[in-house]
């Protein structure tokens, strides 16, 4: 490995968030380009545009020898948020053109006489009902009126409405109807964009399938377009690589897929964070882990088992207080992600006299109290700054300094109001923050069913390191990983995503059946055919692997855990069993040896490797001694420390240095504890043994 | 020892995460829909005086009755009788439950071989015996004996192992005992991950530091209620409305409150309401407290702070024994789940006047049907437990919500799969255009849910109100419409059937629930026309409303 004279190609991530682009340019012989840069919506492809040409230069490389091109982004959320889609009609099962209306129902805030349900994006106006209905068997009662189509297509013409969801009854496991509409629909309308929800979620839920098709629709326009524009900027500068479209899953879309089915990339920013931490955990040798994403807003955790990010099928756009039923549900394959409103500007309140971090953030603008922009709250990096963990001359990237006064003045407000100290305000938002992020780590690990001892925790996002050796602490985790530009640590990942359909698929089968194996073999045999033909004609069929799995529950119950099956072959519904009890039993004590067990939902996952990474980070490690630095940091029970400060380009490969210290760099800072033994690893990460777990 | 307030904090925060992770695991383990898909369940964790240290955000009926369960099964079982992965369950409605399907559960917590408190939850069941399917029929009902299995305080699981004596006399006295026994199973799967997090806290902080910390927040979320309390002048607030009637050919019922407010502290009394009745739906005295506490919280601290004893402290909740509110064994409770908005709206009727922006105008009462048959084609029996909430009622700066309960988080369960587990077939679910209260702000719609019966021989034992007596407006805003239930609508046998009432129903049968409407607030006169122009538009008020309401003219286009 090393680097090599001859750059054979490179490849290029760009990851839009909601305030900036960050672009990252790997060439071949691991040399990494970035660029972190404003996301004006008006401009952003002349923005990118501009800044790859930049990069490519800076590089010494020309457009052609780019061959893989990836992208990230939050354009969708965004769009929702700001309510920028079309206007949708809604086509529903008469009796059911509520449907968006009503919802679940839930109180999501229940004593609060103020709350209001979720705005859905189709109004009643523009939900509209036909004459069908079939069942939860899958049988027809009443057929399809497809006169009643030809009025609404009518209307719809009037109406100049241009795009239309479809969703009707039981259409996960029958959706004759549907596609009967659709195609109805545009023959009267050929110009019409129909969306039919068994094409979008084959959830037997009506409102959650609905709503999924409904925002697939949304954003169909807005992204389709935004894709296709971004496509044809590559050839401008010489790129002939197809441009590819990160997915919440993790996985990759060719743009025109994306396009297709964009409901399924509106995570695809935070998921590229979570394969950054798969990406340098597996270089470090680890492959169990918990990802820890902490930015200025909120922070993500997730877990990867065996060197996969576990997945889920539900989530909520627009969500409040990370409560259930205040968003807008989705139902597409994602990466499982807890999110919670707690970064580097949450403010800290008081709450009865008692302190309280968040989810209020002072994003941006005006930011923390210390950027000195006019915030007078202290919020968690005012909190960072003062108890010495960063460096005020230094932050992002010394882009700005930080101001020292406006922090004290914003803690020793607050800390009247709680009658603390300054140090010991500050010290309590620290912890304070911690137990939340806590409590993300422990509802995707513990909750989940995983013991997050057997845990490797990799830290991601410009806040995350400061808090890292702390949380492992908490949770009883032995090591700790900072990967290289964890400070933008999404595009990075982006680099490590992989082409893959991800399919799941209903199949009730009790496993004491005695064809159980039979029907759940066949079931596998033809999802891998439907994946196999979806990647036809998209991507190489070469050196593809397959991943399988099924969602167990005893007989009767409503929710299933997800257990691996083996990669290919027939499974063994005995070991199946077993593994299901154990799990079981691993998180509800018990296990009911009484009552059958029911497999529901089947996975698979087709992936194509890449070649074994080549990438060599060029910035591993210098070969001097780094100078003496110190500052003095605040280390609870013992407090103020005078701690060595480091630069982390000054570190040496495998040369261990005792906590408690501080390493520094452009985008994040890392805290190492007291007892804790920081060591750089070859892959360029920091790898942080924790000294002593509680 | 005492624990400074980030200490506090951190404690505070994980009693509440640890309700979360029991209510988490409940729902994830159990077998009925009303459990899993509608939430009608609750969790708390007490300290070893049995003082309600946090509960999670479910039922407030099962939650206000916890603290008084927990200290009746130990009255039962002595806590130093207790050992770690018991598990005591009672329905007893006259110490807690309030009616016979709710069962509670609770097991020690131990940390270190220590007793440090308890963790309890709640379930509805789908069936508990008795004369109707499902347990809640109200009419012919006139003693607890005859609406199923009353269980007192019992232990059923002791030291992980089931009394499968206790078991199997539960399997033979309902009439659907996977689902029943199911839902029990997972309240023991919920327990075991509640005691053990919670055993886990103790240990890492020692139970001194915990206790002085509960106290503390306990201590500090009294007087936050207390200071809400104290900024309301003193007075008595008087308000009485009534229930239709508990059956057909059946008088209405009485129902009145006076709400108190001395200083710091608010009376609720409820004396003044009628006696007992003989039907089912009478409403015990831990139950009327359950809504007064959610009634005072939402008017006080609302979803600030996480429910716990001390906010109960300013509350004193009474009603003369023998009354509607406060009946005497054996009065039967079973159909009192309809009471439950109720109490909050006679409360809300009592303050309303006075303190217009912490309330809303009447809500639409929910509906609680339950069907009972055999499918034939399997020789199973069903139980189709289901319920509909109606509209929450006008606020004073904004409009009711459409089709959401005023007071519990319960959710829809997803008419696919009701479908697919019961020989039904849901036929419309839907707004129902005028039902919202005129007023400057509007009440919420109400819904309608039709249901077709795809076998024969079905009981229906039918539970809602506001057939008879719509629901106030507040400050001169309109009442909300009244509610219906039709047998075979739009047909030529089309028949009303009573809010309260067991009926057979033959194959084909449709019945149609129509909610009724909520309350506005203030006069119609004052709405912005801009907005009346919007809800004709989005067809929740319709042209002649607009007109006859709002005395605005609009084109039926």
């Amino acid at each position: 490995m090393g680097a090599s004279k001859l750059k054979t190609g490179a490849q290029l991530g760009i990851d839009v968030g909601g305030t900036f682009v960050d672009i990252v340019l790997r060439t071949d012989d691991g040399c990494e380009h970035s660029d972190k840069l404003l996301a004006e919506p008006d401009k952003l492809i002349q923005v990118i545009e501009d800044s790859v040409a930049k990069l490519l230069a800076g590089a010494g490389i020309e457009g052609s020898d780019v061959y893989k091109v990836i992208h990230a982004t939050t354009r969708g959320c965004n769009a929702v948020l700001e309510r920028k889609g079309p206007d949708i009609a809604l086509i529903t099962t008469r009796g059911f053109r509520d449907v968006l209306q009503i919802g679940r129902a839930l109180r999501w805030s229940m004593y609060d006489v103020q709350m209001d349900k979720p705005t859905p994006l189709v109004p009643r106006s523009r939900s509209f009902e036909v004459t069908e209905r079939c069942m939860a068997d899958g049988s027809v009662r009443t057929k399809l009126i497809e006169e009643e189509l030809r009025l609404l297509a009518d209307e719809f013409q009037q109406k100049n409405i241009t795009s239309v969801v479809v969703s009707f009854m039981h259409s996960y496991i029958a959706p004759e109807h549907e596609r009967r509409a659709k195609a109805f629909l545009l023959e009267q309308c050929p110009e019409l964009e129909v969306t039919i929800s068994s094409d979008v979620s084959l959830q037997g839920r009506e409102y959650e399938r609905t709503s999924t098709a409904v925002v697939n629709a949304y954003l169909t326009p807005v992204l389709g377009a935004y894709f296709r524009d971004l496509a044809a900027m590559l050839p401008r500068l010489g790129i002939n690589s197809q441009l590819w479209i990160m997915q919440s899953s993790g996985g990759l879309a060719t743009a025109e897929q994306a396009a297709k089915a964009p409901v399924s990339t509106l995570e695809s920013g935070p998921a590229a964070g979570v394969l950054a931490s798969t990406h340098f955990g597996s270089l470090c040798g680890h492959k169990d882990l918990l990802s820890f994403d902490m930015g200025g807003t909120t922070a993500k955790t997730a877990i990867v088992e065996a060197g996969v990010p576990s997945k889920t099928t539900y989530f909520e756009l627009e969500r409040s207080l990370n409560r259930r039923g205040s968003g807008l549900p989705v139902d597409t394959p994602t990466i499982d992600l807890v999110e919670i409103g707690a970064g580097g500007g949450s403010i800290a309140e008081p709450r009865l006299g008692i302190l309280n971090v968040g989810p209020q953030s002072a994003g941006a603008q005006p930011g923390p109290s210390c950027y000195g922009l006019g915030g007078d709250k202290p919020t968690v990096t005012d909190a960072n700054l003062l108890l010495g963990y960063l460096n005020h001359e230094r932050f992002a990237g010394g882009s700005m300094s930080l101001d020292l006064e406006s922090a004290n003045k914003a803690m020793d407000t607050l800390a009247s109001q709680l009658d603390l100290d300054r140090i010991r305000t500050a010290w309590g938002i620290y912890e304070v923050v911690n137990l939340e992020m806590e409590r993300a780590l422990r509802l995707v690990s513990i909750d989940r069913g995983f013991d997050p001892r057997s845990f490797v925790l990799v830290c991601i996002g410009g806040a995350a390191a400061v808090h890292g050796s702390y949380l492992a602490r908490a949770l009883g985790i032995e090591k700790m990983i900072v990967p290289p530009g964890a400070g933008v640590g999404s595009a990075i990942g982006l680099l490590q995503a992989l082409e893959s359909v991800e399919l799941a698929q209903s199949g009730q089968i009790l496993l004491d059946e005695a064809d159980a194996s039979e029907r759940a073999n066949s079931i596998l045999k033809s999802m891998e055919d439907n994946a196999r033909k979806n990647i036809e004609g998209s991507w190489s069929d070469k050196d593809l692997s397959v991943r399988r799995a099924v969602g167990l529950r005893y007989a009767g119950q409503g929710f299933e855990l997800k257990v691996g099956l083996n990669e290919s072959g027939d499974i063994d519904i005995e070991q199946l069993a077993e593994s299901f009890h154990v799990r079981y039993e691993q998180n509800y004590g018990y296990r009911e040896t009484s009552l059958s067990i029911e497999a529901v939902t089947w996975y698979l996952t087709v992936t194509r490797e890449q070649e074994v990474s080549h990438s060599q980070n060029k910035l591993a490690g210098s070969d001097k001694d780094f100078e003496k630095l110190t500052r003095s940091v605040y280390l609870g029970d013992a407090g103020f420390v005078d701690t060595l400060v480091i630069d982390r380009s000054a570190l040496r490969v495998g040369v261990p240095i005792n906590g408690p210290c501080i390493i520094e760099e452009a985008y994040t800072t890392t805290l190492v504890l007291p007892d804790d033994v920081l060591t750089l690893d070859a892959s360029g990460a920091l790898v942080i043994e924790i000294g002593s777990t509680e | 020892m005492t624990p400074d307030n980030l200490t506090v904090a951190v404690i505070w925060g994980r009693l509440a995460a640890i309700c979360e992770e029991i209510a988490e695991a409940l729902q994830h383990t159990a077998f009925s829909d009303q459990v899993r898909e509608g939430g009608d369940y609750s969790t708390a964790v007490f300290d070893v005086d049995a003082r309600l240290l946090a509960q999670a955000n479910r039922s407030p009926a099962h939650l206000g009755a916890m603290p008084g369960v927990v200290k009746h099964m130990i009255e039962y079982y002595p806590p130093e009788t207790l050992k770690p992965r018991d598990l005591i369950i009672m329905n007893d409605p006259y110490i807690g439950s309030g009616h016979l399907p709710d069962v509670f559960a609770m097991s020690p917590v131990f940390a270190a071989e220590t007793l440090v408190g308890f963790v309890c939850c709640s379930v509805h069941v789908t069936d508990i015996g008795g004369s109707t399917p499902g347990s809640q029929g109200v009419v012919g009902v006139t003693d607890l004996m005859q609406e199923g299995l009353l269980i007192l305080p019992t232990l059923l699981y002791r030291d992980g192992e089931a009394n499968q004596e206790v078991l199997r006399l539960i399997e033979s006295n309902v009439r659907v005992p996977e689902l029943v026994l199911g839902d029990i199973s997972a309240q023991r799967a919920a327990l075991h991950v509640g005691a053990f997090k919670m055993g886990e806290l103790y240990e890492k902080h020692g139970e001194k530091l915990v206790s002085a910390a509960a106290e503390i927040f306990i201590d500090r979320s009294e007087q936050a209620v207390r200071a809400e309390l104290a900024a309301i002048p003193n007075g008595s607030y008087s308000f009485e409305e009534y229930l239709d009637d508990m059956g057909p050919e059946t008088e209405p019922v009485l129902m009145a409150v006076t709400v108190t407010i001395e200083d710091d502290s608010i009376t609720y009394d409820f004396s003044g309401s009628a006696k007992q009745v003989a039907a089912s739906i009478n409403c015990t005295l831990t139950y009327t407290a359950a809504y007064c506490y959610w009634a005072t919280k939402a008017i006080t601290t609302g979803d600030s702070i996480p429910q716990n004893e001390g906010q109960l402290r300013p509350i004193t909740v009474t009603a003369t024994p023998g009354t509607f509110f406060n009946p005497v064994r054996p009065a039967p409770v079973g159909g009192r789940a309809l009471l439950n908005q109720r109490i909050v709206e006679l409360i809300f009727g009592a303050l309303g006047p006075a303190f217009p922006e912490r309330v809303s105008a009447g809500s639409g009462q929910w509906v609680n049907p339950i069907f009972g048959g055999t499918d034939p084609d399997s020789g199973r029996r069903f139980i189709f437990y289901d319920y509909a909430t109606s509209g929450v009622g006008a606020r004073l700066t904004k409009d009711g919500i459409d089709s959401v309960s005023p007071i519990v988080s319960v959710e829809n369960i997803p008419i696919e799969a009701q479908e697919a587990k019961n020989p039904i077939l849901v036929e419309r679910f839907e707004l129902i255009t005028d039902s919202g209260g005129a007023g400057r702000t509007r009440g919420g719609l109400a819904v309608r849910k039709d249901i077709r019966m795809l076998v024969g021989n079905v009981n229906l034992s039918n539970l809602t109100d506001r057939h008879r007596f719509p629901v106030y407006g507040l400050d001169g805003g309109m009442p909300g419409t009244l509610g219906a239930t039709i047998l075979n609508p739009d047909t030529e046998v089309e028949e009303k059937l009573q809010s309260k009432g067991n009926y057979n129903l033959r194959e084909n049968d449709v019945v149609s629930f129509v909610c009724s409407g909520s309350g506005g607030f203030g006069s119609p006169l004052e709405r912005d026309q801009e907005l009346v122009y919007e809800d004709v538009r989005e067809g929740k008020v319709s042209v002649e409303a607009a007109r006859e309401f709002y005395k605005v003219e609009l084109d039926e286009e």
